[in-house]
This record gives C-alpha cells, sequence and structure tokens, in this order.
C-alpha cells in the first residue's frame, strides 16, 4: 500500500479525531479541520496550518481513486481535469449541477414509430450512456437506483426499449432529486407496473374469489422503502427485549395496502384497451371504477373508504416514505453500489443522516442538499465525500472495500482506453451479456428478478468474507464458470478481437501510449498500474505483466504487431487483477 | 503436469481449499456414514413459488367445485384458445397407491405433465404434499394465537428461498446439499469433493458447506481460459507460448498477498475456477461420450442433459456422491398464470421424463433422486388471473428408489376457511416440514440419525425424521 505523505498524515489525523470524540464519548464525528481557515490567531505563537481539508484531490493517485468510486472508470482527461481542480467536493457539485442526459429521447430516435422493436435500442444505449454520457456521477447514480428499485424491460414480455427508457428516465430525474417524488414517479411508470403486475389490477370481488394482486404492496415495502425488520439509523435490525429482530409487516398489512394500488392502467383509451400510441412511455392514469373502494389498513394507517386512487397511492407512499427504516435502507444499498460491499455501521449512519436530514456538509465546508428528507444529492455527497473514506483510513481497513461488478470493470477498460467507433449495436457480445460461463453474468437494466443481481445481505461461502460475516453483494453472481467467463470476454475485447455484426470496426481501443512502453516492461506495469488503479496494484501483478511482456519476442517480420502482443497480455492481466476489481 | 498428477493436486487443493477462515468444529464420526456404490440428488428449484393448487388438483366434483369457486377468474382464463384445459375431465388422474389415506378424495396432475404422471402411475415418482418451513408442527390456531416458534420472514421470496436451501433466511452461507458432501467429504478423506456438488443452473446457497464448495457448470459450459488455447490471440507457433504460460500463471495466483480481505478472496474465486474448469474439461475430454437420450431443448431439459451427462462420467471424476442442483425461474405467476405456468409445468414434466430415460440407458435410475424445490406454494384464492406469495406446497420426487405412486405428507382441502390455511386468502400452513423432506433424502443418500440431526435442528420436533418416500422407515 503506497500512500502520498500528505494521505498518511491524513489516516493519523483522522483516527486521533475519531479517538477523540471517543473520549468524549460523543456520538457525532467531526472527522477533519474544526476550525475555520483564516480564523485569527488568539495571541502567542501562530497555531500549525491547520490540515489541507480531506476533500483536496492532491495528485494522480488520489484522483484516480475518487473517479473509480464516482464515474464508469478514471479516463485520462477527468484524471488530468480532477488534479488541476484538487477538490472532491467541487468535483461532486459540478456534477450536480450538470444537465441530466436522458434516455428516451435517444432511443426514440433510433426506433422508429411502427418499429415492432426487433432490436433493443435501450440496451445499446445503455452500454454507450455508461461509457460515453458527461454526467457521469448521474449516470452512475441511475444505474445504483435501477438495482433498488429494480425492474427489467427486456424480459417483461418482448422488447420494450421505450418503456425501459421511460422507466430508466424516472430514476434519472431525481437521481439528485427526491426519493418520495422517485418512488411517485416510479410507481406510475407503465414498465414497473407490468414487471410487478400491478398494471390493470382490479378491485376485489368476493363473489368471484378475487382479491387485488399483493405483488407491488409487498415488495414496494420489502425492496423499495422499508424491508422486512426494523432498522436502526446505522442499518443494522433493532432487536427486541428477548433479542429478536422485529418485523415491519404481517401479511394483513399487505393484503390491506395491496387495495391501494388498484386501478391503474395506461393513458387513453379505456382500462382495458386502445390507450394511446405513446402509453407505455407515458405516466399510469387511475380509472376510479377498477380502484379499491375499501378502506385500506396497513402499517397502523387507515385510508378511509371511498378515498380516490391517486390519492390513496400518495398518502401510502408518504407513509412508507416517513417510515424509520429508509434512510438507512436506501443508504446502505446505495453506499454498496458506490464504495463499500460491507459499509461499516457508522458510515451507514452518517449517510443516513444526511438522507433523514436533506443535507450534508463535507470537510471543506461545502454543503449539499435542501434539507428535505430523502434528498438524494445530500445522500450521494455523503456517500463520495465521506471522511473515513476520504481519509485513506478506508483504505488501509483491511476489510473495507467494494468488488467491482463485471459491468463496471468492462466500462472502466472502455473508457481508460479511450474506444472510439462506440457502437453497441454493432457488438455481438454486448446485446446481452447474462450468461457467466462466456459473457459478464450481468447484464444492466436486466435483472432476473426484482430481487437485483445479488442481495445486499450476501455474505459469501467458503471465502475469507464470509468467514468474517461480511456482507458482499458482487460475490453472488462470481462462480466458477464466471470467473473463467469474464476473463474471456475482457480477452476479447482487450485483443479487439469481439465478435462484430458487421465488420469490426466498433470499439477500437487506443493503446498508443501503452505501445509506446512496450520495450520497457517495468514503466508500462507502472502506468497502467497508475491508470487504472491509481498506483494500488500489487508488487505481484506488476511482475506478472513484466514477465508476460518479456516472454514475449519482438520478431523481425511484424514488429507493430509483437508490440501490439505485449501490451494487450499486460493490460488483460490488469483487467483481471485484484486491484482493479476491488475497489478500494 | 500430466492429468494424474494434477488430479492428485486438485485433491490436495479440495481438502485444504485455502479455507483458513472456517473452523473445522464439524468434525463428525467418520465411520456411520454409507458412502457405498454410487448416488446422486438432484435438486430442481423452482424459483418464484411454485402453485401447487394448479399443478395437483383435486379431480373428486366437490374438491373440484371448491376450488374452482376460489379462483374463479384463472379457471375462466384457462380453456381458451391459447391456453390448456383444465376441465375436470381433462386432468390426468392419478392412482395413489395409498388413496385410502386421503379418505376417498382423488386428485389428478394438469394435462401438461404427462411425463410425470406416466412415471407416477408407474410408481416412480411420489408427490410430498403440503411440505414447507417449520419449526415445529403448526395449526392455524397455533399459528393465529403465536403459540409457536414459526420461521422468520415467511413469503418473502429471497428469505424463503435461503430458508427452503439452508434452514435460515438470506445471508446463509451454508446449505444442506453443502452439509450433506461435508459429511460424506469427512467420512471418506480420499474422495476429491471438486465435483461432489454442482451446480447446473444459479449460484445459490444450498449447495455450500463448511468446507465444500459447488463446481458450477453453465450452459454446459466449462470454460477455460481463451488466450491460452487459443493460437491467434498470441501468435502461432511457439512463439507465444512463453506469454501463454505467463498469463496462466497470473490467472491461476490463487494464494494472494493482499492487505485487502476481498482482494484475496477475488484472487481465490477466480483461480479456483480456471483450476476446476481445466481439470474438468480434462477429463470430460478423456471420457467417452456415450449418452444418446434425447433431452427437450428447454432451460429445465438442457440443465438435465448436462447432469445426466456428468453423472455418466462419475467414475472418471472420481466421486461416488454427488449433488446437483438446477433452477428454473418464472414461477412467480402474479398473473397471466393460465399463459406461463402450463409451459413450465411441461417443461418440468418433461426434463423429468428425459432425464429418467438417460438415468435407464446408463443404469443409474436406482442410484438417483430428483426432487423439486420452490420458495413457498401461493395463495389458492385468486387475484384474477393469478397468485399471491403462499406457504407450504406440493411437490415432486422421483427415481427407482423411490416408493412411488405414493402421496406422502398431506393433500388438503382447498377449503381456505379451514383449518389447513392461514389467514384470507388460502395460504397453506404445511402438514410436514423442509427438514422432514431433506431428512428422508439424506437418510437414503447414506447420512445416519446423528448426522442428520445435526444437520437439520429442529427434526427432532416432528415425530416423524423420514418420510418413507425412499424406503426409510417412516419413525
Amino acid at each position: 500500500m503506497q500512500l502520498s505523505m500528505s494521505a498518511s498524515m491524513r489516516v493519523l489525523m483522522f483516527a486521533s479525531a475519531v479517538a477523540l470524540v471517543g473520549c468524549s464519548g460523543g456520538g457525532g464525528e467531526s472527522g477533519g479541520a474544526s476550525s475555520p481557515p483564516g480564523s485569527p490567531p488568539v495571541g502567542g505563537p501562530p497555531p500549525p496550518p491547520p490540515p489541507p481539508p480531506l476533500t483536496v484531490i492532491d495528485d494522480e493517485s488520489e484522483a484516480v481513486r475518487f473517479l473509480n468510486l464516482s464515474t464508469f472508470g478514471a479516463d485520462q482527461t477527468m484524471i488530468s481535469n480532477l488534479v488541476r481542480s484538487g477538490n472532491a467536493s467541487n468535483w461532486v457539485a459540478g456534477e450536480l449541477a450538470k444537465p441530466p442526459t436522458f434516455y428516451l429521447p435517444r432511443v426514440a430516435a433510433e426506433t422508429p414509430e411502427d418499429d415492432s422493436e426487433g432490436r433493443d435500442v435501450f440496451t445499446y444505449t445503455v452500454w454507450e450512456s455508461m461509457i460515453e454520457n458527461d454526467d457521469q456521477l448521474r449516470t452512475r447514480m441511475t444505474y445504483a437506483l435501477s438495482q433498488i428499485v429494480v425492474a427489467n424491460g427486456r424480459d417483461t414480455g418482448g422488447i420494450n426499449s421505450r418503456a425501459t427508457a421511460f422507466y430508466a428516465d424516472a430514476l434519472t430525474r431525481n437521481a439528485f432529486g427526491n426519493y418520495r417524488q422517485l418512488l411517485q414517479d416510479v410507481t406510475y411508470t407503465p414498465l414497473m407496473a407490468e414487471y410487478l403486475t400491478y398494471m390493470r389490477n382490479r378491485k376485489g370481488d368476493e363473489r368471484r374469489g378475487r382479491m387485488p394482486d399483493e405483488n407491488y404492496a409487498r415488495e414496494v415495502m420489502q425492496l423499495f422503502t422499508i424491508g422486512l425488520v426494523e432498522l436502526n439509523m446505522d442499518g443494522t435490525s433493532r432487536l427486541d427485549a428477548q433479542g429478536n429482530e422485529i418485523e415491519t409487516y404481517t401479511n394483513e398489512d399487505v393484503i390491506g395496502l395491496a387495495r391501494v394500488f388498484t386501478g391503474l392502467s395506461e393513458k387513453g383509451g379505456n382500462f382495458y384497451r386502445d390507450h394511446d400510441v405513446d402509453s407505455e412511455y407515458s405516466a399510469l392514469v387511475m380509472y376510479p371504477d377498477q380502484h379499491s373502494p375499501l378502506e385500506k389498513s396497513f402499517l397502523g394507517m387507515t385510508i378511509a373508504a371511498g378515498t380516490p386512487g391517486d390519492e390513496s397511492i400518495s398518502l401510502a407512499l408518504d407513509a412508507l416514505f416517513n417510515h424509520p427504516n429508509v434512510p438507512p435502507f436506501v443508504s446502505r444499498q446505495l453506499i454498496q453500489r458506490f464504495t463499500s460491499s460491507n459499509p461499516p455501521p457508522a458510515y451507514v449512519e452518517r449517510v443516513s443522516t444526511a438522507f433523514a436530514n436533506g443535507s450534508f456538509t463535507a470537510d471543506d465546508g461545502r454543503s449539499f442538499g435542501t434539507g428535505q428528507r430523502g434528498d438524494l444529492s445530500a445522500t450521494i455527497a455523503a456517500i463520495l465525500l465521506d471522511d473515513y473514506v476520504l481519509s485513506g483510513a478506508a483504505a488501509s481497513d483491511e476489510a473495507y472495500g467494494k468488488v467491482r461488478e463485471p459491468v463496471m470493470n468492462f466500462v472502466h477498460w472502455a473508457r481508460a482506453f479511450d474506444v472510439t467507433e462506440i457502437d453497441a449495436s454493432n457488438e455481438n457480445l454486448l446485446r446481452d451479456t447474462r450468461s457467466n460461463a462466456s459473457r459478464l453474468g450481468q447484464q444492466p437494466f436486466r435483472s432476473p428478478s426484482v430481487f437485483n443481481f445479488y442481495r445486499p445481505g450476501f455474505t459469501p461461502p467458503g471465502t475469507e468474507a464470509g468467514g468474517r460475516a461480511m456482507t458482499v453483494p458482487e460475490f453472488q453472481i462470481v462462480n466458477t464458470a464466471s470467473a473463467v467467463g469474464y476473463q474471456n470476454f475482457m480477452t476479447d475485447f482487450v485483443f479487439d478481437v469481439s465478435s462484430s455484426r458487421e465488420r469490426n470496426t466498433t470499439f477500437n481501443p487506443d493503446y498508443t501510449d501503452e505501445l509506446a512502453l512496450a520495450d520497457q516492461p517495468e514503466a508500462l506495469a507502472d502506468h497502467l498500474d497508475m491508470l487504472l488503479t491509481g498506483g494500488r496494484m500489487s508488487d505481484a501483478t506488476k511482475a506478472d505483466i513484466v514477465n508476460a511482456v518479456n516472454a514475449m519476442p519482438i520478431d523481425d517480420r511484424d514488429t507493430d504487431r509483437d508490440r501490439e502482443r505485449r501490451i494487450m497480455s499486460a493490460i488483460l492481466i490488469a483487467v483481471n487483477s485484484p486491484a482493479y476489481r476491488v475497489q478500494r | 503436469m500430466d492429468m494424474l498428477s494434477r488430479r492428485i493436486f486438485l485433491q490436495g487443493m479440495a481438502a485444504t481449499g485455502g479455507l483458513a477462515a472456517i473452523s473445522s468444529s464439524t468434525a463428525l464420526p467418520a465411520h456411520a456414514v454409507n458412502t457405498g456404490g454410487y448416488k446422486a440428488l438432484v435438486g430442481i428449484f423452482l424459483k418464484g413459488g411454485l402453485d401447487y393448487g394448479d399443478i395437483v388438483m383435486p379431480t373428486d366434483q366437490a374438491q373440484y367445485d371448491m376450488l374452482r369457486g376460489v379462483r374463479e377468474d384463472m379457471f375462466a382464463s384457462y380453456n381458451g384458445a391459447n391456453t390448456p384445459s383444465r376441465a375436470l375431465g381433462d386432468l390426468l388422474g392419478l392412482n395413489i397407491a395409498n388413496s385410502a389415506d386421503l379418505g376417498g378424495r382423488r386428485f389428478g396432475l394438469v394435462p401438461e405433465m404427462s411425463g410425470l404422471h406416466g412415471l407416477f402411475n408407474a410408481g416412480e415418482a411420489a408427490i410430498v404434499g403440503g411440505v414447507g418451513p417449520l419449526i415445529e408442527p403448526t395449526t392455524r390456531q397455533s399459528y393465529d394465537d403465536r403459540s409457536v416458534a414459526l420461521p422468520k420472514k415467511l413469503f418473502s421470496h429471497n428469505d424463503q428461498q435461503s430458508t427452503w436451501m439452508a434452514l435460515g433466511t438470506e445471508g446463509q452461507r451454508i446449505g444442506w446439499g453443502g452439509r450433506f458432501a461435508d459429511i460424506i467429504t469427512a467420512a471418506s478423506p480420499s474422495t476429491p469433493s471438486i465435483y461432489q456438488n454442482i451446480t447446473v443452473g444459479s449460484t445459490d446457497v444450498f449447495l455450500s458447506g463448511q468446507t465444500s464448495r459447488p463446481f458450477a457448470i453453465s450452459g454446459g459450459n466449462t470454460p477455460t481460459p481463451e488466450v491460452v488455447s487459443s493460437r491467434g490471440l498470441l501468435g502461432g507457433g511457439d512463439q507465444g507460448d512463453a506469454t501463454r504460460a505467463a498469463i496462466r500463471e497470473a490467472l491461476l495466483r490463487r494464494d494472494f498477498e493482499s492487505a485487502s480481505v476481498l482482494e484475496r478472496d477475488l484472487a481465490m474465486l477466480s483461480a479456483q475456477g480456471v483450476q476446476d474448469n481445466e481439470s474438468f474439461a480434462e477429463i470430460r475430454n478423456a471420457a467417452a461420450d456415450s449418452l444418446t437420450t434425447e433431452f427437450p431443448n428447454t432451460s429445465l431439459g438442457r440443465q438435465l442433459r448436462t447432469v445426466a451427462e456428468t453423472i455418466a462420467i462419475r467414475d472418471s471424476l472420481l466421486v461416488n456422491r454427488q449433488i446437483f442442483y438446477a433452477t428454473k425461474g418464472g414461477f412467480d405467476t402474479h398473473r397471466n398464470q393460465s399463459n406461463n405456468l402450463p409451459n413450465l409445468a411441461q417443461e418440468i414434466s418433461d426434463a423429468f421424463a428425459a432425464f429418467r430415460n438417460a438415468m435407464v440407458e446408463i443404469g443409474q435410475w436406482g442410484n438417483v433422486a430428483v426432487f423439486t424445490f420452490s420458495d413457498f406454494g401461493r395463495t389458492l384464492n385468486g387475484n384474477g388471473n393469478g397468485t399471491d406469495h403462499g406457504w407450504g406446497g406440493h411437490h415432486f420426487v422421483a427415481g427407482g428408489a423411490v416408493q412411488g405412486g405414493r402421496v406422502y405428507g398431506a393433500l388438503a382441502e382447498p377449503d381456505i376457511e379451514s383449518e389447513f390455511y392461514t389467514g384470507r386468502r388460502g395460504r397453506l400452513i404445511p402438514s410436514v416440514s423442509v427438514e422432514q423432506f431433506g431428512a428422508t433424502l439424506g437418510g437414503w443418500f447414506g447420512l445416519n440419525g446423528s448426522e442428520l440431526a445435526t444437520v437439520f435442528p429442529n427434526l427432532q420436533n416432528f415425530s416423524q425424521s423420514d418420510l418413507g418416500f425412499l424406503g426409510g422407515a417412516t419413525t
């Protein structure tokens, strides 16, 4: 582990700050410098200058580390810019201010009105967005939210590119907005209604033995808002006097809430048919005749009989949103998607507090958020600019880190090596990346179920992390087949031999910088280490790279090709290295 | 390294397995396990929660009408142009040998399940009725007044999947399939365990033990590193050989030194994948491919074909006990059930039938037990053309050793007000527990009573620790 001098100092300072808080018995943590810069000296010798705020980015190593947490992977331009501007909180503020890149306009532009949607335009657009979008933090937040409020358009009755784009845009629009509005907007997307089967869900009819579909009522509680057991703000379970977890709801609550999500269908025509042409990518509307007129009781609240449908939904979502579980439930999962597979409870509590209060102040004094509960700009700032994460205390914690998703590992490669001709529709391997034996074992916006690719509570069997009872969701999609599947998928792209629809003219990596180092294996290894991991690669991996490069002779017949083989071998080892695949 | 020495090396790896973090507190009496001959368990997990009520249906008029009355809309959705029949006369009647236990009530399978129907009536498949997670025997009354210990987080998909596989809610690290393998391995330490537990579906907790870990065969593939095997990438002739070897060495670096737990684990898992796949591919390529039975080209058909092909090379894999795990999704039929469930039912049934034929072909039908399990049963009462999350359900067990043509457990009347259900929607209270179900399989597999008691801690709460469907004494 190499830390720059200033980072090492900050680890010590952070440790002593925590120790001080511990001594005073206080519950809060201040983490960094507490006196504002420029305070007048109070006589005597001038105090030593305060340490720089933790948000300062000193060098390329710190820039790469921070960008790998907050984007789909650092590229050269971003690295240089962040080193120049030198402050992570400024960077986050800049990302929050960028205009969003929406999916629907791009998808619609490539999909003719009468298209039977034989091409999965949305899937291609997602790959391209992750690689190319300028609003990287928002794009990544959208992807993170798509793994909490999960819907899958591709496997819900055919290809629904525009419907999926409309859902993804609800996430994009609210990515830095408010979680309450996000719940509202997502609930009214046709895609979610199809996916969780409340599209055209009818009020009950006892005569025919029919009750409202319970699916959304159950999953909106279990997965999107409150979870199954009562939580503390630090994400741990609350326990009753006997030491047992306390379940948040019963089947009776589900039955009561199921009445709320009745009567929704697509706009235009009637409840059943003749909907408008754009109804699949427009908000759902309430059909009052099909909405349950009965009293709706759940979680200790009652919506009076006869309350109209839209109002019932608002009241129900308000009740869920204001449940004390929501801040830790959502915050811990968001942390897992950005920085830490197994976040320490104190870190979860700091982020939950930012979510609940709607505000966060970074170590350099910059404030984020509107002060409203559920503010996601405050939440994401709290995740990325947390003192523990920035100080280097995290990096020296043996159990800290995030196993990166295969999707992220692939996209990072594309960004780091500035691939050109980014036309995902031409790449056969990108059409369906779900196979774990031959692809990535994961495809964005195409989870196998509403339970996402992996569960936030997954503790991996047969591993050291599992033995420590650490949660590592991403290991749920790692098995003996995926271990090799990932390697082979990356091999095809790194060596630029990926199968394409037309001739191989897309996803061309730019290896100019690397080719210049093809005859200097140590320098090549150091370059890849800094570019991809910010200098966190192990000596063993760098030695592997040097060995592989030295083993490839530069033949007189085609020296250019031989140098390509050298650097491609080096890059393949790098993107398979633990330092690349685990964020620290 | 030649094949034999590599295999011995791999056996050593499996025994130590880099499992420093896992305690060795599971040392079990080695002498008691019966590991003679070859036996395999094949579990098919039906993800989403199987609606048993639309699989095993009553065929006497009184019960049939009762069922129809609580899911009128669904019956109306059947019998259409694109949906099969659920007319009483079209159900496939079961010749139940112990029909006296059912008090004259009759049952049949849905028409899509002719394969399983044939196996049942031939005495090669059995139905275990009303099985689900329980801590102790439970009634409607004891459920309602909470005078009984209950499984946690009932009705929740992920938690009930975990409870079926590992007897606890999400986050478990050890499943009962994995525990079976641990015990077998401990009893015969010379047996390699790398290919003992194999998933041909998703990677779930069921096959993970304290020492044993599942090998994955995904889509029939056991991939090996392309950069090593392909001549094209690094040049022809011997030009790239040294680089290929160097890359392979990097990919096989499993004892990775790092200050990060996650980096160490990731390196170990990746290297294990390369190692186990290379070895498997070598063994499989050396073995003659003899299986001629045709399998349906469905997800389950392909998965069970992989299982059959793997059983066919069991001697080369040096295993005499194997547990296979297959998965099929799509059972969360909240709606469009009449459009979706019939295809799934047929897929299950056809896969069972083909697998049976393949096992007969290689003479192993008497040595395998195939069973289904699922998140939960579903509400008897419909929500339109769909059903919601329930609790207990009915499952199938098939194999040459199965005492088939019989019903074990209970097939409750579809009267949602009766003592067999909870709440207002007809969620079936299990009459036999997952632990009894698993222990019956485990007893046949070779585990003795005390070993089963360590795997299934609540088994002692039930009067029957063996349900008898595999010929064990029903005690």
